[in-house]
C-alpha cells in the first residue's frame, strides 16, 4: 500500500464552454475599448499604467465569473488479494500409506519449499490465510510455522465457499490457494454430483482456484464403516435391517469378520471376503423382542498398519417400540367366555386380533359337504412356525391340541416353539380354562406346562363346578392386573361385588416362581388367576371359562361391565410388558450430548395405584455402556410430585447407561434405565479418501489449476493477474475567488485608476 | 340251514358284544379322564316367556336344534332348553334368547323392555321366530311394536345375504324355515353386532320332532331339503351369537369367497 497527493485546478462558475468563450471575447473587447480610450494619454508610462490597471480588473472579474478552485486528493495504491485456504479438519492428520507423514505435513512442507515464491507473493499481493473445515478462521502466516490445531470434525466445502464469497464480496481477490484433501463429509443424494455442485459454487466467485492435495501415495491404509443405513426406531418382533457400507483403502485379499452387538452381546456376525474391492455392502438384520432404547454396535477388527481405528466401530441407538398389540386367540370351542373376550379385544383399537376357533372337531357330523361350510383349515404350521414371532400374545382358550397332533403336523413341536416364543423371544402366553384346557387339554408334561405358573397333573387335576366368587390374594391386591380400582379398599369391594364364576380347573400346585392373584375358594384354594415371568416373556393361567360373567352378569345386577373390561386391559398390558405399567420411569432430555454439555435426567416413581409416589429413596448410577465404569453415582428422593430431577456433565465421549432403582422400606418398587451418548460429531474418518476429483473440478471450472503435493518451484507453474488498484482516501477543495481580498484588490485598482485619472484631468 | 343260520347270528352277536364290551372297558382304563366344566358353562337355549298370546308354539324345536348343534359342531350345549321371563333376575345368565309366537300378545312391561334392552346392548342376542309368518298380523304386529319400544330410532332392517349369520358355520344364501314366507332375515344392528334377528319362516317348526322321533310339521314347499337348510340356519344363528363377526375376519375371506363362487 502506497500513499501520495494529487492537485487539480478546476473552474466551477460557468460550466458551459460556449458561454466561457463568449465571456473571454467580451473581456477582450472590453480591453480593446479601454486601450482605445487611453490611447491618447501621455506620458506613455501613465497610459501603460492605466491599461495595466484595466487588465487587472478584467482578469479579476473573469476570476469571479469562472470561480476557480484547487482540489487536493490523498490517494492510496492497493495490492490485489490472494487467499490461502488451509484445511484443518481431522482427516489432515492422517498419515499417507507407507510415507509416514501426515497430509498436513505436506502442506507445511509446501510453505517451506516455496518460501521465495511466497515472499514474492507477499510483495505483490495482500495475502490472507484462513483455516477451514465447516467454518473459516483467519490465521497469520506464522501460525503455520507454529502449528495449526487440526481439529475440524466436519468438512463442508460448499459452506466454506459461501463464507468466502461473503467475506470477500467487493474485494479484488485474484486467486484462492486451497490446501486440502478434499474429503468433504457432507452426504448428498447419490444422484447428485458433488464435484459439479462445488465447482459451480467456486465459479460463482469469479476467481481462479489453485488447489493442492496430497498425491496418490498419500492415501491412508484403512478399513472404515463409512455408512450405516438403518431405522433409528423399529417395532418389536419386526425384522430390523441395517445396510452397512465398508470402504477399504490399501488392503486386499482379506477375510474380514464383522459383528453386530447389542450392548456387549454379539447378536449377529459375518465374514467378508475382501479381494480387490474398494467398497463392500453388508446387510445385518435381527428381530427385537423387547421394547426400549438399545445400543447397537457394528465392529470390524483393526488391521495391521491401519491409519484410523476409530472408524472400525460404529455405535448407534435404536428405539424399539410397539405398534399394535398382535394377539393370536386360539379357542377350542365357541363359548360365552370366548365371545365376550373377543368383544373386548376387538373393541380395543390397539389390538390386532387374529382368531382361530375350532367350530367342528373330527368327531362332529356337520351333514354337509366341505364346500357348503365356511370352515377353514387350522393353519397350525404357519401360525406356530413362521408367524409366531410376529405376535405379542398367544391365548389358548379351552383348547385341546391333541386332535391336531398328527403324524404330519406334530403339535407338540409347536408347543416347543411356543415355549421358545415366551422364554427366548419375550412373547407372552395366556391359557384360559375350560373342560378341554390345562390337564384336561393334555398339557401335562408338555413344553407348555414348563412355562405355565401352575403345575399340571392329569391324574389329580379335576374340575370343580361350584358356583363361587373369586378370592383375591395378598399379591393380587397389589398387582396391576387385579387392580380394578386405584383405591385399595374400593378394589377389594369391587372384587367382592363381582358375580360368581361357574367353576374352575383345579390344579392345586402353584409353581414357586409364580404369583397367585386370585384363588377359587374350594378345597385347597386352587389358583384361579396366576402369573409368572418366564425367561424374557410372561405367562398367565386363568383356570375358568366363566370370566364373562364378570361383565354380563354385572350389568344384569345393575352394575356395569367396566371392571371386566379393565381386568382384560390390565392383563394385556401386563403380559406384553407395557412400559406404562413400570412404576419407575427414567428419562433423559435428549439422546446425544456434546462433551461437558448438561444432561438433564428425570426420574418418576408411581405407586401401586399408579399415582405419583413421594419420598421414595432412589439409587442412581450412570456408567459407561461398554466398560461398565461408573461416572456418576447418587442417591435421591422423590418430591411431592413423585419426581426427582438432576443434571450432570461429563467430558469423555462414549455411550452411557443411566439406571435408577426405587426402594421403599427395603422393598424394590422398580427400576428403569435409558441409554444416552456423549460425542463430538466427527464424520472425518467415515470416508478418509483424498478427493482429488473435487479439488481438480474446483480448479478447472474456476480457471485455476490443480497440483499434487509435494510441489517445488511453484512459481514456474503459477501466475496470477495483478492489475493496479488506486483508491482515493481523502480530498480537499481550496476556492480561489470567494474571498475578501479579491474584492479589495478590484476596489483598490478601480480607486487607483480613478485617482490617476482625476490627477491627470482625464474624464 | 336254519339252525346254522341261528348259530351264526348268535355267534356274531356274542362276538361283537364281547368286542364292544372289551373296547368299552379298555377305553375306560386308557382314555384321559374327561370332565365337563358344568352344565352352566354350556350353551343354553333360553326361551322367553311372556303374558298373553302363545309364547311356546313349538316346544320341541329348541331341544332338537340343540341336539343337532352338539352333533354337528364343537359347541357344548345343553339339550334341555330353559324358559324365563324378561324380568327374571337370571336373564343375564343366558346371553342368547329365543322368542317365538303365533299370536298377538299384549305389550311387555316396562321392566321387561328395559331389561331386554340392557341385555342386548351389553352383549346379548335375541332371535325372534314368527311361527305363523303373516305380515302385520298377530305375532308380527306385536313383535314389531315391541321392537319399536326397544329401539325407537332403529327400525328392523333386512339383513343382507353377505351378513355373517349366513356364513358363521354353513354357507347359506337366504333364510329358511318351515314355510318360506321371506327369503331374508330382518334384524337390528348396534355397532357391528346384530343384536336382534327376526325370522318369519317358522324356523322352530322345521326343527320340531316329537318324542317318538317324527317330524312334527311338514316343511313346505321344499320338503326335507328345506328342513335341512332350516337346521343349518339355526346352527348359524347360534354360531353367530357365540362368535360374532369371526367369519368376517380377513383370514376367512379367501376361503369363503372361493366356495361361494
Amino acid at each position: 500500500m502506497e500513499n501520495f497527493t494529487q492537485w487539480n485546478l478546476s473552474f466551477v462558475g460557468i460550466e458551459n464552454t460556449g458561454l466561457r468563450v463568449l465571456i473571454l471575447i467580451l473581456a477582450g473587447v472590453a480591453l480593446y475599448f479601454s486601450w482605445a480610450s487611453i490611447r491618447t494619454v501621455y506620458p506613455i508610462t501613465k497610459r501603460w499604467l492605466l491599461l495595466t490597471l484595466r487588465l487587472l480588473v478584467i482578469a479579476l472579474i473573469l476570476i469571479l465569473l469562472f470561480q476557480p478552485q484547487i482540489e487536493q486528493k490523498e490517494v492510496v495504491r492497493l495490492k490485489n488479494k490472494v487467499v490461502c485456504l488451509l484445511d484443518n479438519s481431522k482427516s489432515m492428520t492422517l498419515k499417507g500409506g507407507d510415507t509416514g507423514i501426515t497430509r498436513f505435513q505436506l502442506v507445511e512442507n509446501f510453505f517451506k519449499d516455496n518460501a521465495s515464491f511466497l515472499r514474492e507473493l507477499h510483495d505483490n499481493f495482500d495475502v490472507d490465510y484462513l483455516t477451514f473445515s465447516d467454518s473459516i478462521k483467519e490465521i497469520s502466516p506464522h501460525d503455520i510455522e507454529k502449528g495449526i490445531a487440526l481439529d475440524g470434525t466436519n468438512t463442508d466445502i460448499a459452506q466454506i465457499l459461501k463464507l468466502v464469497k461473503k467475506r470477500y464480496e467487493g474485494k479484488s481477490v485474484k486467486g484462492y490457494l486451497v490446501f486440502s484433501d478434499g474429503a468433504d463429509t457432507v452426504e448428498l443424494p447419490s444422484m447428485v454430483n458433488k464435484p459439479d455442485i462445488l465447482g459451480n459454487l467456486a465459479k460463482d466467485l469469479s476467481t481462479p482456484f489453485f488447489t493442492f492435495s496430497p498425491a496418490g501415495n498419500m492415501e491412508a491404509k484403512d478399513i472404515a464403516i463409512s455408512n450405516i443405513s438403518y431405522d433409528s426406531f423399529t417395532f418389536i418382533r419386526s425384522l430390523w435391517k441395517a445396510d452397512v457400507v465398508i470402504r477399504i483403502f490399501g488392503y486386499k485379499d482379506l477375510k474380514l469378520p464383522i459383528t453386530l452387538k447389542q450392548g456387549n452381546d454379539i447378536i449377529s456376525s459375518k465374514v467378508l471376503e475382501v479381494k480387490n474391492e474398494n467398497e463392500l455392502h453388508v446387510e445385518f438384520s435381527f428381530t427385537p423382542y423387547k421394547t426400549g432404547t438399545f445400543l447397537y454396535t457394528i465392529a470390524l477388527p483393526v488391521q495391521p498398519h491401519e491409519a484410523i481405528t476409530e472408524n472400525n466401530q460404529v455405535s448407534f441407538l435404536v428405539k424399539i417400540v410397539r405398534d399394535k398389540i398382535r394377539v393370536m386367540h386360539v379357542c377350542g370351542r365357541p363359548s360365552w367366555d370366548e365371545r365376550f373376550l373377543r368383544r373386548v379385544l376387538k373393541s380395543d383399537p390397539n389390538v390386532d386380533l387374529i382368531s382361530f376357533f375350532i367350530l367342528r372337531t373330527p368327531t362332529d357330523l356337520s351333514e354337509a359337504r366341505n364346500e357348503e361350510l365356511s370352515l377353514i383349515p387350522f393353519p397350525v404350521d404357519e401360525l406356530f412356525t413362521q408367524a409366531l414371532s410376529s405376535f405379542d400374545l398367544v391365548i389358548f382358550q379351552n383348547f385341546d391340541y391333541r386332535p391336531y397332533d398328527t403324524s404330519f403336523f406334530r403339535f407338540s413341536h409347536y408347543l416347543n416353539n411356543l415355549q421358545k416364543f415366551v422364554i427366548d423371544q419375550g412373547g407372552s402366553f395366556l391359557m384360559i380354562g375350560g373342560d378341554i384346557s390345562f390337564s384336561q387339554g393334555g398339557y401335562d408334561g408338555t413344553a407348555i406346562e414348563e412355562i405355565l405358573p401352575i403345575k399340571l397333573n392329569a391324574e389329580k387335576d379335576t374340575i370343580d363346578t361350584s358356583r363361587l366368587k373369586a378370592a383375591l390374594t395378598d399379591d393380587g391386591l397389589k398387582h396391576p392386573i387385579t387392580m380394578l380400582d386405584e383405591n385399595t379398599d374400593r378394589n377389594i369391594a369391587v372384587w367382592k361385588d363381582l358375580p360368581e364364576l361357574d367353576g374352575c380347573n383345579v390344579a392345586t400346585q402353584l409353581k414357586a416362581t409364580a404369583i397367585p392373584l386370585a384363588t377359587y375358594p374350594v378345597n385347597g384354594d386352587p389358583p384361579l388367576i396366576s402369573v409368572q415371568d418366564v425367561g424374557l416373556g410372561r405367562c398367565m393361567a386363568i383356570t375358568t371359562d366363566s370370566l364373562w360373567r364378570w361383565g354380563f352378569l354385572s350389568v344384569g345386577k345393575g352394575g356395569s361391565n367396566r371392571h371386566y373390561i379393565k381386568f382384560w386391559q390390565n392383563t394385556i398390558k401386563w403380559l406384553i410388558k407395557d412400559p406404562t405399567l413400570n412404576p419407575v420411569r427414567l428419562t433423559v432430555n435428549k439422546e446425544t450430548f456434546l462433551p461437558n454439555e448438561e444432561v438433564q435426567i428425570k426420574i418418576e416413581v408411581l405407586g401401586r395405584n399408579y399415582q405419583p409416589l413421594a419420598d421414595v429413596p432412589l439409587d442412581i448410577d450412570i456408567a459407561n455402556e461398554f466398560s461398565g465404569k461408573s461416572i456418576h453415582s447418587a442417591h435421591g428422593i422423590t418430591g411431592y410430585d413423585g419426581q426427582y430431577k438432576f443434571t450432570m456433565k461429563h467430558d469423555r465421549e462414549g455411550y452411557y447407561i443411566a439406571k435408577a432403582t426405587a426402594k421403599k422400606e427395603n422393598d424394590e418398587i422398580g427400576q428403569d434405565y435409558t441409554v444416552f451418548k456423549i460425542a463430538l460429531e466427527n464424520n472425518e474418518f467415515k470416508d478418509p479418501s483424498i478427493r482429488r476429483d473435487i479439488l481438480a473440478r474446483l480448479a478447472e471450472i474456476s480457471g485455476g489449476k490443480h497440483f499434487d503435493l509435494p510441489v517445488k518451484n511453484i512459481e514456474d507453474a503459477f501466475s496470477l493477474e495483478n492489475p493496479s488498484i488506486i483508491k482515493l482516501v481523502g480530498k480537499r477543495q481550496i476556492s480561489l475567488w470567494d474571498n475578501w481580498y479579491i474584492f479589495m484588490i478590484i476596489l483598490a485598482i478601480v480607486s487607483t485608476e480613478w485617482w490617476i485619472r482625476k490627477r491627470s484631468g482625464l474624464s | 340251514m336254519n339252525t346254522y343260520k341261528s348259530h351264526y347270528l348268535i355267534f356274531t352277536a356274542v362276538f361283537f358284544g364281547a368286542l364292544f364290551a372289551f373296547t368299552g372297558i379298555l377305553s375306560l382304563f386308557l382314555s384321559t379322564p374327561v370332565f365337563a366344566m358344568g352344565e352352566v358353562s354350556k350353551f343354553t337355549f333360553a326361551q322367553v316367556e311372556y303374558h298373553g298370546g302363545n309364547w311356546n308354539p313349538r316346544p320341541n324345536g329348541g331341544k332338537r336344534l340343540m341336539w343337532e348343534l352338539i352333533k354337528r359342531t364343537s359347541v357344548e350345549a345343553r339339550i334341555e332348553t330353559v324358559s324365563l321371563r324378561l324380568d327374571d333376575s337370571n336373564l343375564f345368565e343366558y346371553p342368547f334368547l329365543y322368542l317365538s309366537g303365533d299370536q298377538e300378545f299384549p305389550p311387555l312391561s316396562e321392566k321387561e323392555i328395559s331389561n331386554l334392552k340392557l341385555h342386548l346392548e351389553f352383549g346379548g342376542t335375541l332371535f325372534i321366530d314368527d311361527c305363523i309368518g303373516k305380515n302385520d298380523f298377530g305375532f308380527d304386529k306385536s313383535i314389531r311394536r315391541e321392537i319399536k319400544r326397544l329401539f325407537p330410532n332403529k327400525p328392523l332392517e333386512k339383513l343382507p345375504s353377505d351378513h355373517t349369520v349366513f356364513k358363521s358355520f354353513y354357507l347359506l344364501n337366504q333364510a329358511y324355515g318351515r314355510i318360506m314366507e321371506k327369503s331374508f332375515l330382518e334384524g337390528i344392528t348396534i355397532g357391528n353386532r346384530t343384536v336382534i334377528m327376526y325370522s318369519q319362516n317358522d324356523l322352530a317348526g322345521a326343527w320340531a320332532k316329537d318324542p317318538l322321533g317324527n317330524w312334527e310339521y311338514e316343511v313346505i314347499p321344499g320338503g326335507e331339503t328345506q328342513r335341512s337348510m332350516a337346521f343349518r340356519l339355526g346352527v348359524n344363528i347360534i354360531m353367530y351369537a357365540l362368535t360374532g363377526n369371526y367369519k368376517q375376519d380377513q383370514v376367512h375371506l379367501p376361503f369363503i369367497l372361493r366356495r361361494q363362487m
